[in-house]
């Protein structure tokens, strides 16, 4: 293997993997994107080295599949970029670790103290039973009352 | 782990070949480097910087010790030179904090590569790398310049998500890579590329004519489906919201 493959080999490899450590470190969803477009160059690079080492344009053909990919994958890529943005406008993955309906975050929107309104404690109320001792005489006076003829 | 990793064949039987030291010694290099920069950022830190500088001068150094004992021809100079660019502009695209400048340094990384391209005698590929990387990469600056805020920096994008497992993870395929590349058992070299776009022409349209038709469909099939998935829904989400509440 001449030194020129060799070398195309190792950079191919190294640009993989700085792919895949953007890939597994980054948390915006278009640069997780741009990462694994950085993998397929690397892939790419292999493919091309070694139909170089063959003398032959069959890896450049499969070099030019995988650009087609990549372009197809982008305009995907962007529009599921689009559709996410709209259902939550931030491009951090990890708000989209929960892929269940639309939250319910009424619990966090009021805090305990709004909504609630104060109302008149409803105390149990007995049926009123005898006479009324505030309205009604007293019992000496209602013997004065009765017996008012006196006065 | 470490034990069964260092005992396994392939590296055993490349650690024997003399010139893997020093790709060793490089790739540690760029690990740690790759390490610091992923968990400080490369804008961050004041030591960052100096720190960086002194990773990168290693692994110039020990660049230039590999060159002088191979020794250098001009072919190999610009290969190592679009190659190097190529693998900073990565580091840079891993690193650096803005959006933006990410993709800056992707661009960097991916035009480089077309140097690595056309010194391997792909000149087509170059330029269509460089076409559609280039329009690629303005569509995304301008969907960062959309979407994200230039006015301060979120903080999805300085907490990263488990950067020590995922550095080690590609520095150890990383060293499998590299150990794997000079033990490689390749057949006798064919003769030399020729070095002409219409080859790779009638290789196309005569070997490969259902492959062309296959990947023209593809397009259009991702076409189709970028529109409709980035299609409005026919009811509003706000007025769904409000049902549900």
């Amino acid at each position: 293997m001449s030194p020129l493959i060799a070398q195309s080999l190792t950079f191919g490899a190294i640009l993989f993997c700085i792919g895949l450590v953007g890939f597994l470190t980054r948390r915006n969803l278009i640069l997780m994107f741009l990462s694994l477009e950085l993998m397929l160059a690397g892939v790419s690079t292999n493919f091309i080295a070694f139909g170089a080492h063959y003398g032959k344009f069959d890896g450049q053909v499969f070099s030019v599949l995988i650009l087609t990919v990549a372009s197809c994958e982008a305009a995907m890529a962007l529009a599921l970029v689009v559709a996410l943005f709209r259902h939550q406008p931030t491009l951090d993955i990890w708000s989209w670790s929960w892929l269940n309906e639309l939250p319910d975050n009424s619990w966090k929107k009021e805090d305990a103290t709004t909504g609630f309104e104060e109302k008149e404690l409803e105390l149990p109320q007995l049926t009123p039973a005898g006479r009324d001792p505030m309205t009604s005489p007293m019992p000496g006076r209602l013997d004065q009352d009765v017996t008012g003829t006196k006065a | 782990m470490l034990e069964t990793l260092l005992t396994t064949p392939m590296i055993a039987q490349a650690a024997t070949i003399a010139p893997l030291s020093k790709w060793f010694f490089m790739v540690i290099a760029l690990g740690g480097l790759g390490v610091f920069l992923c968990t400080q950022g490369l804008g961050q830190a004041k030591g960052g910087k100096t720190l960086a500088t002194i990773g990168c001068l290693i692994v110039l150094a020990a660049l230039a010790i590999d060159g002088a004992q191979q020794g250098f021809t001009i072919e190999r100079s610009i290969l190592l030179a679009f190659g190097w660019l190529a693998v900073f502009g990565g580091i840079g695209f891993i690193s650096f904090r803005q959006p933006v400048h990410a993709a800056l340094g992707f661009a960097v990384s991916v035009l480089a590569a077309c140097g690595v391209y056309m010194m391997l005698a792909a000149p087509f590929l170059a330029a269509a790398t460089t076409i559609i990387y280039a329009g690629a990469t303005i569509i995304i600056f301008l969907f960062v310049l959309m979407f994200a805020s230039t006015k301060h920096l979120e903080t999805y994008e300085v907490k990263l998500s488990s950067p020590w497992i995922g550095v080690s993870v590609a520095t150890i395929l990383l060293i499998q890579l590299l150990s794997a590349i000079p033990a490689m058992p390749l057949e006798a070299a064919g003769e030399t590329m020729p070095e002409s776009v219409s080859g790779l022409g009638t290789t196309f349209f005569t070997k490969y004519l259902w492959t062309v038709e296959l990947a023209g469909t593809l397009l259009l099939v991702a076409t189709v489906g970028a529109i409709m998935i980035a299609q409005r829904d026919p009811v509003p989400a706000t007025d769904t919201q409000e049902g549900m509440q």
